[in-house]
């Protein structure tokens, strides 16, 4: 048997022990490649940079924890970014799962760069609707939030939302997103007909569905997943998971081309040798 | 063990569940995979009673008196009624009622959007370096939309057939990269996971 045909009957759990170990090595053992800004991220710092201070800026994590490595840092860094311009952070999600991670997310960044709950940042939770809740929120923030934060509280009791009336109070929403409620469902229905910008980044399998919308202008930049959040988290100047994964994940994908070039030449071999046969 | 070292344990012992997927299929993935879903439905239903339900109740209906509302749960249990025996009629309001609003509303927000996409397609056409790249969307563009022109043959007429050709060959790229995504994506969500189980769980990263 050749060592072709030998590759093609090899068991797939070899292949998964095999990234495995790919992966682990540079994440002991940093390889410390270098990461370079692509134009779509630096348009996304831009956008959340150029704000004056004390504006309102709504960072909405529409996933749950399936799409935590890609989006949980770019949600971190986006925190990180709107506290260290001392804008108000308004957090919000489309998903049930996301605003909880936002919560746990932020607290300790708040009490370490001394922001004050319900003063510099407040989260409004999980209101279930999607797109039809944003529209309500468009003419009436409090009434499409049902009044309350992610802790119950009335939104009249808290500081920050006192000017904060309607989504158009927003300079700029920054969505991490997965799935259709994100991105596209902020531009529908807040971004487009009323000009509030819209930014962000989503899981990579997302991206080159979103990439017209980065190329007309409508979305301002995206973070084109873990790559995208690494970048971004250099900008803001907090490198951290992203950052620290992207050798491991330049590692799984030189092992993916290795393999995807092998499959390749074999299948090609194996088709040359049944043509050779008489 | 405190409640935080409690919950690594049992997020990792779960992951690890999950992998096991990886050699085979067994009942301990089995039963982490119907835990979560369990847990993620659980979720979501307190979340929607906390954050919505409960202070539309308490505030706009009990306080404010807003019992207009109540309209919408009337609608809202009409999709139960086709339990009931002569209730489907019923529930066919309900859905008609669902697919008219969003039929026009979908058609009263998306236009704008796709508005915005044509005119990014013509945005600042030319072969100097600023615009060469708008110029290959344009005519990227007009190849891929030449191969769905079904109603030429395009064997038989070279102004379609060489165009539609190299949108068929653009498209070949779109899903080249589409896949190429699909596979950093995969690959960011187990490299999380590798972040948490050797970083969270067994310190063996910072």
């Amino acid at each position: 048997m050749s060592i072709w045909r030998s590759l093609e009957n090899i068991d797939r759990r070899w292949i998964y022990l095999l990234l495995a170990v790919v992966m682990v090595v540079p994440l002991i053992k940093p390889l410390g490649l270098p990461i370079d800004v692509v134009p779509e991220t630096r348009t996304v710092f831009e956008t959340m940079d150029r704000l004056p201070p004390g504006s309102a800026v709504m960072v909405s994590f529409d996933f749950d924890p399936s799409a935590i490595p890609e989006l949980l840092p770019m949600g971190r860094a986006a925190i990180i970014h709107a506290f260290k311009k001392n804008y108000r952070l308004v957090l919000f999600g489309n998903w049930t799962q996301g605003p909880m991670l936002a919560q746990d997310l932020a607290e300790p960044i708040a009490k370490k760069m001394g922001k004050e709950y319900g003063k510099d940042w407040v989260n409004l939770g999980y209101k279930p609707g999607g797109s039809v809740t944003i529209r309500r929120m468009v003419d009436d923030l409090w009434d499409g939030a049902a009044n309350v934060d992610i802790k119950g509280n009335s939104l009249a009791s808290l500081p920050i939302m006192s000017k904060i009336r309607k989504l158009t109070d927003i300079a700029v929403v920054f969505s991490c997103t997965v799935g259709g409620s994100g991105m596209q469902f902020w531009l529908e229905y807040l971004g487009q007909p009323n000009g509030v910008p819209i930014t962000g980044g989503a899981v990579s399998v997302m991206v080159p569905g979103y990439m017209p919308y980065v190329n007309s202008g409508q979305f301002k930049g995206i973070l084109m997943g873990l790559r995208g959040a690494a970048e971004y988290e250099m900008l803001v100047g907090a490198p951290d998971k992203a950052v620290a994964g992207m050798d491991a994940q330049s590692a799984s994908h030189l092992l993916v081309i290795v393999l995807i070039i092998l499959g390749n030449v074999g299948y090609w071999v194996q088709r040359r040798a049944k043509a050779a046969q008489p | 063990m405190d409640s935080h070292t409690a919950q690594v344990w049992i997020a990792a012992l779960s992951t690890l569940a999950v992998f096991s997927f990886l050699y085979r299929e067994n009942p301990v993935y089995r039963w982490a995979e119907h835990t979560f879903v369990a847990m993620a439905v659980a979720h979501g239903v307190v979340m929607t009673w906390d954050n919505w339900i409960k202070p539309t109740i308490t505030k706009d209906i009990l306080k404010d008196g807003k019992y207009y509302l109540l309209t919408a749960v009337v609608v809202g249990l009409f999709f139960y009624a086709r339990y009931f025996k002569g209730g489907a009629w019923l529930t066919r309001c309900a859905i008609a009622m669902t697919v008219g609003y969003w039929g026009g509303y979908m058609l009263g927000y998306s236009p704008a959007v796709l508005v915005g996409q044509l005119t990014g397609s013509f945005y600042k056409l030319s072969l100097a370096p600023s615009g060469i790249n708008n110029t290959i969307t344009f005519l990227t563009l007009v190849c891929t939309l030449t191969y769905f022109l079904f109603t030429i043959r395009q064997e038989k007429n070279p102004v379609v057939a060489i165009p539609a050709n190299i949108g068929r060959w653009a498209m070949m790229v779109a899903f080249g990269t589409a896949f190429g995504n699909t596979i950093m994506a995969r690959m960011s969500l187990f490299l999380g996971r590798l972040q948490f189980l050797l970083g969270d769980w067994l310190h063996a990263i910072k």
